[in-house]
């Protein structure tokens, strides 16, 4: 069994040893720095639809609000990181992406479907309030500005993509082993029927908070990521638009698989910059885009695939004896 | 005492534009199921239509008003037919349909955005702007006409829903759309004549409010979270639950803005909403037992 199967396994480790390899050696091409701060950026994208996916995509709980826990990440890094420097900066911001997740879970979570979409909708837009109005805390619309990145001493700049990638590697491993888990059979039994899920002994309630949690705490340290690599947060970053972005992305790419984010995120940080013709009009094509993909391939991109490729796989599979 | 009443006044004004898009979203709720994000856009058209009828054209008010509702009827005919219907026709689940009406909502913004440009437009109200004085108290045209005109269209809407047939097949297609259908009621021209006169309320209540806050193209999300906010804090099973909710929450957010802080009112607004949600999940008048 072990020998049959090892060619299938070692298969997947060198693809993902070879993909590690590539994006370590990126900085040490002849290229600008435009390509590398592109390369962030879709990082920094990945991790936050990775966050919504576990919540939305594997789990079933919609959010329009995701923006409200990047903000929190941005502004409680942006106001820990000069004193704290880089890493506890992040790590604030993770607790408190988490801690706030909690908190507004408890009640929120009770909400089903469009309730839920209209009252993450709106913590998402009082966040944005919160953000402008608090002066004496987040400076307003004037904002706060952040430091350069500094690790041990070493001021960072173009090796910071180190630090956002490794995060979302950490993100990424984190995510897909999770929904393999006993817990993540748990999310998905939810998000099929959360009345099954009950029936089978699943504690509903601490299972939704906990992945609300986690979801949050990964938004924040996306918010946190890009507040360093921004060196400044504003109201202004935080818009519906934020909120609406990882919920394309995780839609494009295909919701409730663990590669659908990452491509999601990819397609839709890149696109902008291979349209520059459309620079201004991006979140026009958002909108197309989310419209075309929820009528024709509401599975998405990696859905589409695996979908196509294990109905082409069918015959073979079926006519070995499976045990 | 006087300041109290002044405070009222304006709440029941900006509360009668909320209740009028509370109405019309739980009008398309009711006959739907459906959730319309996209709601907003219609008042942002509608104002849009009165900055161009008004400001640019310079037509009379019995000309452009009836314009004005007659191209939301359109709009919100082609919106079901080019957003909703082909999603409902495919069988995608609601929560699918439901971010469909938000690409749509995003859509119609941004391309509003390049035809209209990014920046607020002002017209002057079509009512004159000699504040009209009630003993102690005052009141603005603009005011008066907004609550006048939302109490004429709820009390419109009340009798074309209860006393016509075309209107009680839009209810009979809400409660049960396979027992209207049986009936002989062709749900796919109801849906259609929904989302028209829906539309059409929401771009009045647009072009009546264009006066008083400056139209952009992106005011539509804000709007429709206001009527949302509106038609959970009365109740989505009945549209004048909706409009009640709308004046509860624009009197609130005045008296709040009035007495302790302007900075906080749409945080406070939100919170009221999370309060009804959970503690009366069915609105502050509809049936939570």
């Amino acid at each position: 069994m072990s020998a049959a199967a090892s060619p299938r396994r070692t298969r997947p480790f060198l693809v993902w040893t070879l993909i590690g390899l590539a994006l370590l050696g990126v900085p040490f091409l002849k290229i600008g720095n435009y390509p590398i701060e592109v390369m962030n950026s879709a990082a920094i994208s990945i991790i936050f639809a990775i966050s919504l996916n576990l919540v939305y995509g594997y789990c079933g709980q919609i959010s329009f609000g995701h923006a409200g826990f990047y903000a929190i990440g941005g502004y409680a890094f942006a106001l820990v990181q000069p004193y704290t420097g880089l890493i506890p900066g992040l790590l604030v911001a993770i607790l408190f992406g988490a801690l706030i997740a909690g908190l507004i879970g408890l009640p929120l979570l009770r909400l089903r479907g469009h309730y839920l979409a209209l009252g993450t909708l709106a913590f998402g837009i009082a966040i944005q309030v919160l953000a402008l109005q608090w002066v004496d805390l987040t400076g307003g619309p004037w904002g706060i500005s952040v430091d350069p990145a500094r690790l041990f001493g070493i001021r960072l700049s173009r090796n910071y993509y180190y630090v956002v990638w490794f995060a979302t590697a950490i993100a990424f491993v984190l995510s897909v082993n999770l929904v393999r888990s006993r817990y993540g059979r748990a999310l998905q039994i939810i998000r099929e029927d959360e009345a099954v899920a009950q029936a089978l002994g699943v504690n509903t309630v601490l299972t939704k908070l906990a992945i609300f949690a986690l979801s949050g705490a990964l938004a924040a340290l996306a918010g946190a990521l890009y507040a360093q690599q921004n060196l400044f947060v504003t109201p202004a970053l935080f818009g519906l638009g934020l909120s609406i972005s990882p919920v394309v992305m995780v839609v494009l790419g295909g919701s409730g698989t663990p590669l659908g984010p990452v491509v999601g995120a990819i397609i839709l940080t890149l696109l902008p910059e291979a349209l520059h013709r459309f620079q201004e009009y991006h979140v026009l094509v958002y909108g197309f885009i989310l419209l075309i993909v929820l009528r024709f391939m509401p599975q998405g991109i990696v859905g589409l695939i695996s979908s196509a490729s294990s109905s082409w796989r069918k015959e073979p599979v079926n006519a070995a004896p499976s045990r | 005492m006087s300041d109290f009443v002044q405070l009222l006044i304006a709440g029941a004004t900006t509360g009668s534009i909320y209740g009028l898009i509370g109405l019309t979203f739980t009008l398309i709720y009711n006959a739907t199921k459906l959730p319309n994000f996209g709601q907003g856009e219609f008042v942002m058209l509608g104002a849009m239509f009165a900055v161009l009828f008004f400001g640019t054209l310079a037509l009379p008010g019995y000309v452009a008003f009836p314009l004005i509702i007659l191209c939301g009827a359109i709009v919100g005919a082609l919106y079901q037919q080019i957003f909703v219907a082909p999603m409902q026709r495919s069988g995608a689940p609601l929560i699918n349909q439901v971010m469909a009406t938000i690409a749509a909502a995003i859509i119609i913004s941004n391309l509003a955005a390049i035809v209209a440009g990014v920046r607020q437009l002002g017209i002057p109200s079509q009512f004159g702007n000699d504040a009209l004085r009630l003993g102690e108290f005052s009141i603005l045209p603009q005011s008066l006409a907004v609550i006048v005109v939302t109490a004429v269209v709820a009390i419109a809407l009340w009798l074309f829903l209860t006393r016509t047939t075309i209107g009680m097949t839009i209810l009979a297609t809400g409660y049960n759309p396979i027992a209207a259908q049986l009936v002989g009621i062709r749900v796919s021209s109801v849906m259609i004549m929904t989302f028209g006169l829906s539309a059409a309320i929401a771009t009045l209540a647009g072009a009546l409010i264009a006066p008083i806050i400056a139209a952009s193209p992106y005011m539509g999300i804000n709007m429709a979270v206001k009527g949302f906010i509106a038609s959970i804090v009365g109740g989505m099973s009945n549209p004048s639950f909706a409009l009640l909710g709308g004046l509860v929450v624009g009197v609130c957010e005045t008296l709040i803005s009035g007495y302790v802080s302007s900075s906080l009112n749409e945080v406070i607004t939100l919170g009221l909403m999370m309060t009804v949600l959970l503690a009366r999940p069915n609105g502050l008048f509809g049936d939570n037992r």
